[in-house]
């Protein structure tokens, strides 16, 4: 079954994608034995320990392909069905926590993709620009206290 | 605090923006029915910033870390107008950050907002008794704790009652013990919060009472002081 599996090694589209998460952070690394590593961790960097996970086929985004639990490093392995293109959706959970996150696998690159590695993020912005929207949005707000203001006093 | 987009049944959400949607018609009929409707905006969009950043500052409190929500401030603040901020600020927390999301944005305004109604329904009934009065140090202390303290305890208590929705492709057991863990987690934040409202409306008391809603008072000794300048 594994040897089956490796055959079809060369399956993945390597983008990263958008994910939506509540102070949580979900990564994903698939490797080139089509093993797609979970990672999750909290804003704070604090691994989910023992968090729900919950594994959604592309052809099947209703019921469960797979459940399962991270480990103490916040961290979930499984093996994708490879027949099966498209993006598979990896919901990790706990406690009201958590995020979704979609792993790309494609057959179009069952032959010749020599890379195979495929890593993607639920929050892929970099500290800075956070800052910066949030400094951006703070500023509206000010704005438009501002603009309201003026206009009473006028 | 915030539950993120693919969390909750679609049910779940729908209901979530019918709440918000009456809530918010609620709130905004009553801000037009106030003497000048635009007199609480400036303060509001500053509070609004203020609620936008501290969700920023979280408390690692195992195993996971909460944030600030200030939501019974912001109900003793602004009044009426807590709910529409609240609804704005979560509105750009989702759509810059993903932090919440657009699809549970009706849930998380309501888990937020009615409480910061409950507590500017109990500050008004604490002005009306004069427990609110800015002369009254100690009173107003521990109404701005118990309102503050209230609101997120209220905001905990609908928080855990939608995630009972969400129990649908999960481990029950596992989720209601990791739910009783967090809801352990948030007793300290309940405090901190209480505090941290009683600490800024005992402040604002002393330097600016009119942000509180009641009649400014002037301190005493200011008091004498312009007694002593008009008879001058």
């Amino acid at each position: 079954m594994f040897r089956w599996m490796l055959s079809f090694a060369p399956l993945l589209l390597f983008m990263p994608t958008l994910a939506h998460a509540h102070g949580a952070r979900i990564e994903y690394v698939a490797n080139e034995a089509v093993v797609v590593t979970i990672t999750a961790t909290y804003d704070s960097g604090t691994p989910m320990r023992d968090a729900q996970v919950i594994i959604y086929t592309p052809s099947d985004p209703v019921n469960a392909w797979l459940t399962g639990m991270t480990d103490h490093a916040g961290v979930f392995q499984f093996v994708p069905d490879v027949t099966q293109a498209g993006q598979w959706e990896v919901v990790v959970r706990q406690a009201g926590h958590g995020g979704t996150v979609y792993v790309p696998i494609s057959a179009d690159q069952v032959s010749g993709a020599a890379t195979v590695q495929a890593q993607g993020s639920s929050n892929p912005m970099s500290p800075m620009q956070t800052a910066l929207m949030g400094a951006s949005v703070v500023w509206g707000f000010v704005g438009t206290a501002l603009y309201f203001s003026r206009r009473r006093t006028a | 605090m915030h539950i993120a987009d693919g969390i909750l049944p679609l049910a779940v959400s729908v209901a979530g923006y019918a709440t918000t949607s009456g809530l918010t018609w609620f709130s905004l009929r009553r801000i037009k029915q106030l003497p000048d409707p635009q007199a609480g905006v400036p303060r509001a969009a500053l509070v609004a910033a203020g609620f936008f950043v501290v969700s920023w500052i979280h408390i690692p409190i195992p195993p996971t870390s909460v944030h600030l929500l200030l939501n019974g401030l912001m109900g003793i603040l602004l009044g009426w107008y807590a709910f529409p901020a609240i609804l704005i600020g979560l509105f750009f927390q989702a759509v810059m950050f993903q932090h919440g999301g657009l699809v549970s944005l009706g849930v998380n305004a309501t888990l937020i907002g009615a409480p910061a109604l409950l507590a500017h329904l109990l500050a008004q009934l604490s002005r009306q008794r004069g427990w609110l009065a800015p002369q009254r140090q100690a009173s107003m202390g521990v109404v701005g704790f118990v309102i503050g303290a209230t609101a997120l305890a209220m905001s905990v208590l609908l928080f855990f009652a939608v995630q009972l929705f969400s129990f649908d492709q999960i481990d029950p057991t596992l989720q209601r013990n990791a739910l009783l863990v967090a809801v352990v987690g948030y007793l300290p934040l309940i405090l901190i919060e209480g505090v941290l409202t009683a600490m800024v409306i005992t402040f604002l008391a002393r330097v600016q009472p009119v942000l509180l809603g009641g009649v400014a008072t002037p301190r005493p000794e200011l008091a004498g002081r312009v007694a002593s300048v008009q008879e001058g």
